[in-house]
């Protein structure tokens, strides 16, 4: 792939506008709040929108589309079995409680409703977890601009680290949100032109059909048996595992996306956020899923495509680059370049923004220094920036060093992250809920993910304790994996609530069901009520998937 | 700050720069597209930066 100038105007076109707006929000910062929280100042549209670009990284980018190459529509499931209906029982369901609480975190909730050792176990768990995900994307994108561009590692991953740092550092939360939308807008249009040429060059819709297996264009009919379909799951392990626990666990709990709700302007903005993201959301398998599939069909045309090989196999994660350079001239190539640059600086802004709020707030003001004024709090959370980004980049070139350790923490992250969605939902809807259930069960949900990676073996991984299950993929090893953690985390919490002392009922005010107000709705529009909302995206989510069946 | 204005002016540079492209060199193609794709994103974009710059012109009126 070669640049030319036009391409790099653009490319630097995008990096004067990302700093310009960090500059413009630099004076809505003058304490702690405004930098770490936005002090709910930020308007639904833009919320609704940075809650789904907070998410849509460089990784997900690319590893979409790889996926849509290597299984086909069923990657769709990610979006409209996974995330759509988690964030609309978000929306619904758990916003109340986050706002009602005025937690400024998701640990601080935790705090809240149960207490200190809980929160301090998540806090320390997910400032860990954000650092490391924010340097292996890094990785993979520096990795990614070297071989294809033959840009340096080290330029890249320093230059596009740099810039998200001075913007984060000017603006804080609110300079991260106001600039993923901009760069959500960038990755559509950056994108939306790839998945319109490749499906047209492929025939269209029924052109793929034709050209592929019928797994590769059916979401549902060959999930009945594992064996059946590439993904080596069958109905139970989707909808439970990637379905229920890992979407609901990443959508409604994981501070990097519930934090840009929670900048909302009020309750009702808050809990509108994750719905009005649902619609943008639930299509943007067009567009980072489709261009892998067509690739595919394109590959067997003879047009002058073929899949990019790696050894004996094929190397998916290059095959968004590689069908960029197919389609794109100069010029949309500096587009869809800048594109992917703008879906890993969202990512990383995100998960350094998320760490800078729970390490100043969850951490360091509950157990390094109590009461200090606000201004020192202030100061702590920009020092916070500088040194997440730095480790954020030390994680990197770790990962360039130790690839293998890499592919171990992100199996223990998803440790940490399964059992936590049982924990909410049962302090949310259970008053009964005690702190020391809750602790309890979610060490024991942790440690029941680990012994289950220990007894099972999928693709040679795992089994170290003792290799009692085979699974046809990592995929269905992790969806059971998740689907343990919950169910033992679940079960622990609430035999240890049985015999635990529960928090008088007066402390459980706007952090539990049936004690928290809930804004009336007699007088508001359709479009702005939450549960009417939320009914139109799952309609909506269920004729997609019934279209694509 | 409202974010539609700056988007939108952003949006719209990016339409005139890569429509242009598409004007200047209306031949150029990568291997495998037969239209000019430059030309019709280029368009598009600067419609999406009118469209955010109109938004925000009617909001602060």
């Amino acid at each position: 792939m070669v640049l030319h100038a036009v391409d790099y105007i653009i490319l630097i076109l995008y990096f004067a506008f990302v700093l310009g707006i960090g500059w413009f929000l630099k004076r809505t910062v003058s304490t702690s709040e405004d930098f770490l929280t936005s002090r709910h100042s930020v308007p639904l549209w833009i919320t609704s929108l940075a809650f789904v670009a907070a998410n849509l990284g460089a990784q997900e980018l690319i590893g979409m589309c790889a996926s849509g190459a290597k299984y086909g529509i069923m990657t769709s499931h990610f979006y409209w079995v996974g995330a759509i209906p988690a964030m609309v029982f978000m929306g619904v369901f758990m916003m109340p409680f986050y706002f009602g609480s005025r937690a400024r975190s998701v640990p601080e909730y935790l705090k809240l409703r149960f207490d200190e050792k809980t929160r301090g176990f998540n806090a320390v768990a997910f400032a860990v977890m954000t650092v490391f995900s924010s340097g292996i994307s890094m990785y993979a994108l520096g990795l990614l601009l070297q071989l294809v561009l033959g840009w340096s590692f080290t330029a890249s991953v320093l230059l596009s680290a740099a810039i998200v740092l001075i913007y984060t550092l000017l603006g804080g939360l609110t300079s991260a949100i106001y600039n993923e939308v901009l760069q959500f807008f960038l990755i559509v249009i950056g994108f939306a032109p790839l998945a319109i040429l490749s499906a047209h060059k492929a025939g269209g819709w029924e052109g793929i059909k034709s050209r592929l297996p019928g797994v590769m264009t059916s979401a549902w009919q060959y999930m009945g048996d594992a064996s059946q379909n590439p993904m080596g799951v069958d109905v139970f392990a989707m909808v439970a595992g990637l379905g229920f626990v890992l979407s609901f666990g990443y959508w409604c709990t994981n501070f990097l996306v519930v934090q840009r709700a929670m900048a909302a302007r009020n309750m009702a903005e808050g809990r509108l956020t994750p719905l009005v993201g649902a619609f943008p959301k639930m299509f943007l398998p067009f567009i980072v899923i489709l261009p892998g599939i067509a690739a595919v069909a394109l590959s067997q045309m003879g047009v002058g495509y073929e899949l990019p090989r790696k050894g004996a196999g094929f190397d998916y994660d290059q095959v968004l680059t590689t069908l960029m350079a197919k389609f794109y001239p100069s010029g949309m190539l500096g587009v869809g370049l800048t594109g992917l640059m703008a879906s890993f600086m969202s990512g990383m802004a995100g998960n350094v923004t998320a760490f800078n709020t729970v390490w100043t707030y969850d951490l360091y003001q509950s157990y390094i220094k109590k009461g200090a004024p606000d201004a020192h709090y202030l100061w702590v959370g920009r020092v916070t920036t500088v040194v997440g980004v730095a480790l954020s980049i030390g994680c990197a070139y770790l990962a360039t060093l130790y690839n293998n350790i890499m592919d171990l923490l992100q199996l223990v992250f998803g440790f940490v992250n399964a059992p936590l969605f049982a924990t909410f939902l049962l302090g949310m809807f259970w008053k009964r809920a005690t702190a020391n259930g809750a602790f309890y069960g979610l060490l024991s949900g942790t440690l029941a993910a680990a012994a289950t990676h220990g007894l099972t073996v999928a693709e040679g991984k795992g089994g170290w304790i003792t290799p009692l299950t085979h699974y046809p993929s990592s995929m269905a090893q992790n969806f059971w994996i998740a689907i343990w953690a919950f169910t033992v985390c679940f079960a622990v919490t609430v035999l240890v609530s049985m015999v635990t002392q529960p928090k008088p009922i007066t402390e459980l005010k706007g952090l539990a069901w049936g004690v928290t107000e809930i804004p009336r709705e007699e007088n508001v529009p359709w479009w702005e009520k939450p549960a009417l909302l939320g009914v139109i995206v799952l309609v909506a989510c269920l004729a997609l998937n019934i279209l694509f069946w | 700050m409202d974010l539609r204005k700056p988007s939108g002016i952003f949006f719209t540079l990016l339409g005139l720069i890569v429509a242009a492209t598409g004007l200047l060199d209306p031949s150029a193609r990568a291997p495998l597209t037969d239209v000019n794709v430059n030309l019709y994103s280029g368009m598009g974009m600067l419609v999406f930066g009118g469209i955010l710059l109109w938004l925000a012109h009617r909001a602060s009126l």
